[in-house]
């Protein structure tokens, strides 16, 4: 019987919801603590929620910030089956910032909760003069049907009976780990408001564009299918954009104005894609039907022009070169969206449906975002959250790496120690995975994850626990390490 | 701290000159006095960090007779660490409570700082400042110890102050609630007040931010000060932020930050990103410290260990370096863990 370790998430994992409408728009409503907007996208089972953002100094920007990442997360996760995303807006004529008060993650809890989804994404902007301050925050739901971020050691006995199987699955469950806390405040991104809100919009329907951001104004100009329209700024939920005349016109950026259902049917790219690659191939059009124009390096970042999504190819970006301008397959590039919280939330989707090597590409955007510096314990979560992502993929060095960076990130957390523990046990490093969990111990003594485990371990040493367990984590030579480790801190078997 | 009361839109050219007057040598010199009597402190261990370094340098000789120190930062940093905007500084001395300065350098890179200088506080010390507006503060008197009281900084006009410092306490209570919500502090205590204190009490020095506070039953203070630097061109910014309730056998530090804005850039919101990492901190170590107090008392069990999973929580969240916060909370776990059954 073959047998390999492997790491999962604790989750009941959403099963592709073919044809579901992957976006929509509600009403945040707070009023005694009850939400009353109906839950929307209720066949999606991995879905998350951008809320409108707080605007305390009343600069008008809350809701453009929320609609335009709320679109930036649609195009993050476009080709994921069975993702959807929600944005909640302020009822007419409220402040959010009054609705949410002092209650902040618990009102996105709340919210998120209300529509059955996993994530929340929401935040405050500010503005002086021409520059955004933009503070983002995430709020990852747990328990019910969403899911811990936890680490967990599985162990597959192919060819196995199922019972015997089941009972490893047992036997290695308890070697479990919190992979990173559900609430991130993420770090403040200073942008300039033509960088933020400046970028193509493909219309991917017909589309209206009106003479003032109201859905009672005259139509200045009807844009067909397949138009690149060029946003210029955003005026609350609407997009203002540049027409070929030069005047300005608005351009819903939620649903269609009167309807009570439909989205515009607009694709918002990121405004840049970042690439660091040998010959490349350039197209004249979005496919690989396309004509190749030619082939080069891309290394850096380049201005997106136009982005389609071709069915069974991905998406496809038209680029700005220093001469011209070409076409080149999304797996050739990295997007950069808005605010690094774009990449950990569609990392997260991601994580959350298994792409495992798609999770840890959105994660590396996110470590990597450029002008922008996150705290320890943020980058400490991104690096676990890469290093549980690359585990499964197979790519066990790099994501040793990750690990032990989130360690030298957060030295002081228990947890960040028992991470690597998991992966250590998993991967027969059985010294390391004794330094680990004593580490952990000795930072918090009272902790019970770190007990247990402990407990788990010594078991493992002792020749007590499952004889794959036994043999895939190499501890039996531990043994009086990790007797005395028990020893040492009291621990007993746990109930 | 010494409050200045300094109008920057008053001051003559004449001092501004005067004020630039700054060492040109790459190497940082500081002094630490009693705050007491003034007396130079020997043997201060000083410990110093670079922002975005991640890692805090301990100086190998404390301060000397004098009670001066000095420290080369090529000597103990890479130059890829000395890249930075900011440096922090982390004071102890047995017998003393520890204190953390966090200084903007005049420029990226640039360590030409004029003298630094510390007045660390005694522990033993007894209260030699009543605080003078007792009276008046009575009212505002904080029934639940849990409200954050900020002596509001003088940037202007007064309506422009007023209007200043309601922007910075609803940017900091966001952010000082955000980060104890992370830290999975419960909803009802996370929901600490921020308040303004009557703008005629200044902040005179720590002793005396201590003595109101206690009159107020304040769960911390914040003074700051805004003063023209320079050429004029920027203003400088000194906050401090000071943690009022105390045990018998633990007395927090104080947690200071002296910042450099051009004079055009000082809004409540760039000001309020500047502090909102040591205020939120600070805050949660001050409530940690209230629970503890609490429970102690009453022999709360459950209180007390909702405390520390509190301050094991933000240790967990804290990068490398931050001395005196580390120091503290290494300080509170280990009371708590005392009177915890194993």
């Amino acid at each position: 019987m073959r047998r390999n370790a492997a790491w999962m998430l604790v989750a009941a994992l959403a099963l592709p919801a073919r044809g579901a409408q992957a976006g929509d728009q509600v009403m945040a409503e707070f009023k005694n603590a009850r939400a009353v907007t109906p839950e929307v996208l209720r066949h999606v089972q991995n879905k998350g929620v951008v809320t409108e953002f707080l605007d305390p100094g009343d600069t008008g920007l809350g809701k453009s910030v929320s609609y335009l990442l709320w679109r930036e997360v649609l195009t993050a996760i476009s080709d994921q089956e069975g993702a959807g995303v929600i944005v909640a807006e302020a009822p007419p004529g409220e402040r959010l910032v009054d609705l949410i008060e002092q209650d902040y993650h618990e009102a996105a809890l709340r919210i998120a909760a209300h529509q059955q989804a996993r994530l929340a994404l929401w935040g405050a902007v500010d503005a002086e003069g021409d520059r955004l301050f933009v503070d983002t925050y995430l709020t990852v739901l747990t328990g019910g049907r969403a899911s811990d971020l936890r680490l967990r050691l599985g162990a597959k006995l192919l060819a196995a009976p199922a019972d015997e199987k089941s009972r490893i699955q047992e036997a290695a469950s308890v070697f479990e780990a919190r992979l990173a806390r559900p609430r991130f405040g993420l770090a403040t991104v200073e942008v300039a408001r033509a960088e933020l809100f400046e970028r193509p919009l493909i219309a991917e329907g017909a589309l209206l564009v009106r003479e003032r951001p109201a859905a009672d104004a005259p139509v200045l100009l009807r844009a067909a299918a397949g138009s690149v329209l060029q946003a210029v700024d955003m005026k609350g939920g609407w997009f203002e954009v540049r027409l070929p005349d030069r005047r300005l016109g608005y351009l819903p950026a939620g649903r269609q104005e009167g309807s009570r259902g439909t989205l515009v049917a607009l694709r918002v790219p990121p405004k840049w894609v970042e690439a660091n690659a040998t010959g490349v191939v350039l197209r004249g059009g979005p496919g690989r039907d396309a004509p190749a124009v030619g082939r080069r390096d891309l290394r850096g970042r380049f201005r997106v022009l136009d982005m389609r999504y071709r069915a069974a190819q991905g998406l496809w970006y038209r680029i700005a070169l220093e001469q011209g301008d070409g076409w080149v397959a999304g797996f050739a590039v990295r997007p950069r969206f808005s605010v690094p919280a774009v990449h950990l939330m569609a990392g997260l989707y991601r994580y959350y449906a298994e792409r495992f090597k798609d999770a840890a590409a959105e994660f590396r955007q996110f470590l990597e975002a450029p002008g922008v510096t996150e705290s320890a314990a943020n980058r400490a979560a991104a690096q676990q959250l890469l290093g549980a992502s690359l585990l499964p993929a197979g790519e066990t060095k790099p994501a040793w790496a990750a690990f032990t960076t989130a360690i030298e990130l957060t030295p002081f957390d228990p947890d960040v120690y028992m991470v690597r523990s998991v992966a250590c046990v998993g991967l027969g490093r059985a010294e390391t995975a004794l330094d680990d969990v004593t580490r952990a111990l000795e930072l918090d003594p009272r902790n019970a994850r770190a007990r247990a485990f402990a407990w788990s371990i010594s078991e493992l040493a002792e020749g007590r626990g499952h004889p794959l367990l036994q043999e895939m984590s190499g501890l039996r030579p531990q043994r009086a390490r990790s007797s005395e480790l028990v020893r040492r801190y009291g621990i007993t078997r746990p109930d | 701290m010494r409050r200045r009361s300094f109008r920057p839109w008053l001051v003559a050219p004449a001092v501004l000159a005067a004020a630039t007057a700054f060492p040109q040598a790459a190497v940082v010199t500081g002094r630490v006095v009693d705050q007491a009597s003034g007396a130079a402190l020997a043997g201060v261990r000083v410990a110093v960090e670079l922002s975005g370094s991640g890692r805090s340098v301990a100086l190998p000789a404390a301060t000397d007779a004098s009670g001066a120190f000095t420290f080369d930062p090529a000597q103990h940093f890479s130059s890829s660490e000395r890249d930075t905007e900011g440096l922090s500084l982390s004071l102890s001395k047995e017998g003393y409570r520890g204190l953390t300065k966090v200084r903007r350098l005049p420029g990226r890179g640039d360590f030409r700082v004029p003298p630094l200088e510390f007045r660390l506080e005694p522990l033993t010390a007894q209260p030699g400042q009543t605080c003078a507006d007792g009276g008046r503060l009575l009212p505002l008197r904080s029934q639940e110890g849990r409200t954050l009281f900020v002596v509001p900084y003088e940037v202007g006009p007064s309506e422009r102050s007023r209007e200043f410092n309601d922007r910075l306490l609803l940017t900091l209570k966001r952010r000082i609630q955000t980060h104890l919500q992370e830290l999975n502090v419960e909803a009802a205590v996370s929901d600490v007040g921020l308040r303004s204190l009557p703008e005629k009490l200044a902040a005179a020095d720590t002793e005396r931010i201590r003595a109101c506070g206690g009159t107020l039953n304040a769960l911390a203070v914040a003074a700051g000060t805004v003063t023209p630097s320079g050429s004029g061109a920027e203003l400088e910014v000194e906050s401090e932020y000071v943690i009022i309730p105390s045990l018998p056998s633990f007395r927090p530090g104080s947690l200071s930050i002296d910042d450099r804005i051009p004079l055009e850039g000082l809004t409540a919101a760039q000001l309020g990103r500047r502090l909102d990492t040591l205020w939120g901190r600070g805050t949660l170590l001050a409530l940690a410290v209230v629970e503890a107090r609490d429970a102690l008392a009453a022999r709360d069990r459950p209180r007390l260990e909702k405390a520390r999973s509190w301050l094991v929580a933000e240790r967990a969240q804290t990068g490398a370096g931050n001395e005196t916060l580390m120091h503290s909370i290494a300080e509170l776990l280990r009371l708590i863990d005392k009177e915890l059954p194993q």
